[in-house]
């Protein structure tokens, strides 16, 4: 495992350099984007209007924030990912799109994503769910926000940051992911418990809901 | 019903009279009550939670997951030390109310829960999380619609009201299910298989090292509430049927055997803990339903006795 220092924009060749279960501390500026906030761009893009903000060799972050307003300004007091897995279909669609080099979330992206991660060159990037306390330090400054009628969650939030992280290469360009080798070690796992115990991983014990399968 | 002294205002004097009373808890130490538990829950872990997340950075060997749980334990000294939120989702303020037969509370306890919830969420800051469920309108001040919602009980006997709350992130919530296993079938190794589903697709999503409570029997409504409040027992306590206790600690085992591990990296510590709550139910079928809390198992209780003197039950 390596530890890189990144900086936004963020090149092509630099995205392509990552590998999966490498570390990466990042700095630069970075929009959050989750929700209602996914809708309204993916909305806006497909009448053909403008949003106000570019993503062009950017990073989002799916977090909402905590922020306070002060005499000097928005104050972060809270900042860490929400759940990533939700957003791989609109983040599919809005990659090559906007041309988003990094999105940083929690937990898993769905499979689907990584056609378009490979083909345009962007990478997920993991942080420690819940760590908000941790990752508002690495906050410098809040640049702007956008949409705050979607509520301070769901509002497009753009921070400067200041080697945030450490983030864990999630997925890299190539595809490769980290959570692979977990999911096929588990139900290796999983399997041995059910032998052990005599449970048929076949057998259906569940009455409701129904099973795919079954068709009664 | 209690004797205690009354203050009677008779035009400038002022005499002490003693009247007979029912012991009344005030509205406005309910409000002032449920504005500190909050503060508390959110940024304190209960000790209990910290011990756990520490014990599992402790015994786990893998690296990648030591990293995760590292990062966690220091977030969790930043928020004490700085007095911040120690998760951004500070969750729909859910609470679990204890009323004593021997008390009554002097007007609307909802009301005053959800006053000390706005003064919460503009003090603290808490985020903003509570939206309308069908326009997405977000009231921005975790209230409306029936938020906060709380949970009512009657205690007999005793002159104390105790009041609970649970912040509940979505991250963890919304991997919850609800199943039926037949009665045709052995319940503890269908519950066993119905678990271990569960958490492979769940895999990192939920924050783990979580904990997972689960609700046995009953009706749909019964079953997920009670999954829910299996995360209001201590980590390190079992249910005291030995029956369950023993289920309980065979499905720790068994979770902690697939090697998800923190934040699903990979590793020995996914579950802190295994919870079962349980209820009589029909003879067809029993109604299960799993819940995952995420490692920032956050809740905070209090009681608040006649005279308005209040009891911090939670060491935090």
């Amino acid at each position: 495992m390596t530890s890189r220092e990144v900086s936004v924009p963020i090149s092509e060749q630099t995205v392509r350099s990552l590998a999966a279960g490498d570390m990466v501390f990042l700095t630069g500026t970075v929009y959050t984007l989750r929700d209602s906030a996914y809708e309204r761009t993916l909305t806006s893009l497909r009448e053909g209007k403008a949003v106000p903000f570019s993503f062009k060799d950017g990073a989002i972050w799916h977090c909402g924030p905590i922020v306070r307003k002060t005499d000097l300004g928005w104050q972060v007091t809270a900042a860490g990912s929400t759940t990533s897995s939700r957003f791989t279909q609109p983040a599919t669609e809005l990659l090559p799109k906007l041309g988003i080099r990094a999105i940083i979330g929690k937990g898993l992206m769905g499979q689907g994503i990584i056609p378009s991660m490979r083909k345009w060159g962007a990478c997920y990037l993991m942080t420690t769910g819940g760590a908000a306390a941790y990752y508002a330090r690495e906050i410098t400054r809040v640049v702007d926000v956008h949409w705050l009628d979607l509520g301070m969650p769901a509002a497009v939030w753009v921070f400067s940051v200041e080697r945030l992280g450490p983030l864990l290469v999630g997925i890299d360009s190539q595809g490769r992911n980290v959570f692979d080798s977990v999911r096929s070690a588990a139900q290796g796992n999983i399997a041995e418990v059910f032998k052990k115990l005599g449970i048929d991983p076949f057998h259906e014990y569940v009455w409701w809901p129904r099973s795919k399968e079954k068709s009664d | 019903m209690l004797s205690g002294t009354g203050q009677a205002k008779v035009g400038e004097e002022t005499t002490r009279v003693l009247v007979a009373r029912e012991a009344v808890i005030n509205q406005e130490t309910v409000s002032a009550i449920t504005r500190e538990l909050l503060r508390r829950a959110t940024v304190k872990l209960p000790l209990y939670v910290k011990e756990a997340i520490l014990q599992a950075y402790e015994r786990e060997t893998s690296q990648r997951a030591r990293d995760q749980l590292r990062i966690i334990l220091d977030n969790i000294s930043i928020a004490e030390e700085y007095n911040l939120c120690v998760c951004q989702d500070t969750g729909v303020p859910l609470f679990y109310v204890k009323v004593g037969s021997a008390v009554s509370v002097e007007g609307d306890i909802r009301e005053a829960i959800a006053r000390g919830t706005k003064l919460a969420t503009e003090e603290i800051p808490l985020r903003q999380n509570v939206i309308h469920p069908l326009t997405k309108k977000n009231s921005g001040t975790n209230t409306g619609w029936g938020m906060p919602y709380v949970h009512f009980d009657v205690e007999p006997d005793v002159d104390y009201m105790e009041i609970t709350v649970l912040p509940k992130g979505f991250g963890s919530e919304a991997k919850t299910s609800l199943l039926y296993i037949a009665t045709s079938e052995d319940i503890a190794l269908g519950l066993t298989k119905c678990v271990l589903d569960t958490v492979l697709s769940a895999l990192g999503d939920p924050c783990p090292p979580y904990i997972i409570g689960i609700g046995l029997g009953g009706t749909a409504e019964i079953a997920t509430w009670l999954a829910k409040k299996a995360f209001l027992r201590p980590l390190g306590t079992s249910s005291p049927d030995p029956l369950v206790a023993k289920l309980e600690a065979d499905l720790l085992q068994a979770v902690n055997k697939t090697g998800i591990g923190a934040m699903g990296v990979g590793g020995s510590v996914t579950a802190l803990g295994v919870h079962i709550e349980f209820c009589g139910t029909h003879t067809a079928a029993v109604p299960v339903a799993i819940s995952f809390q995420c490692w920032a198992a956050r809740s905070s209780t209090a009681r608040i006795y006649s005279n308005d003197r209040v009891e911090y039950l939670t060491k935090h």
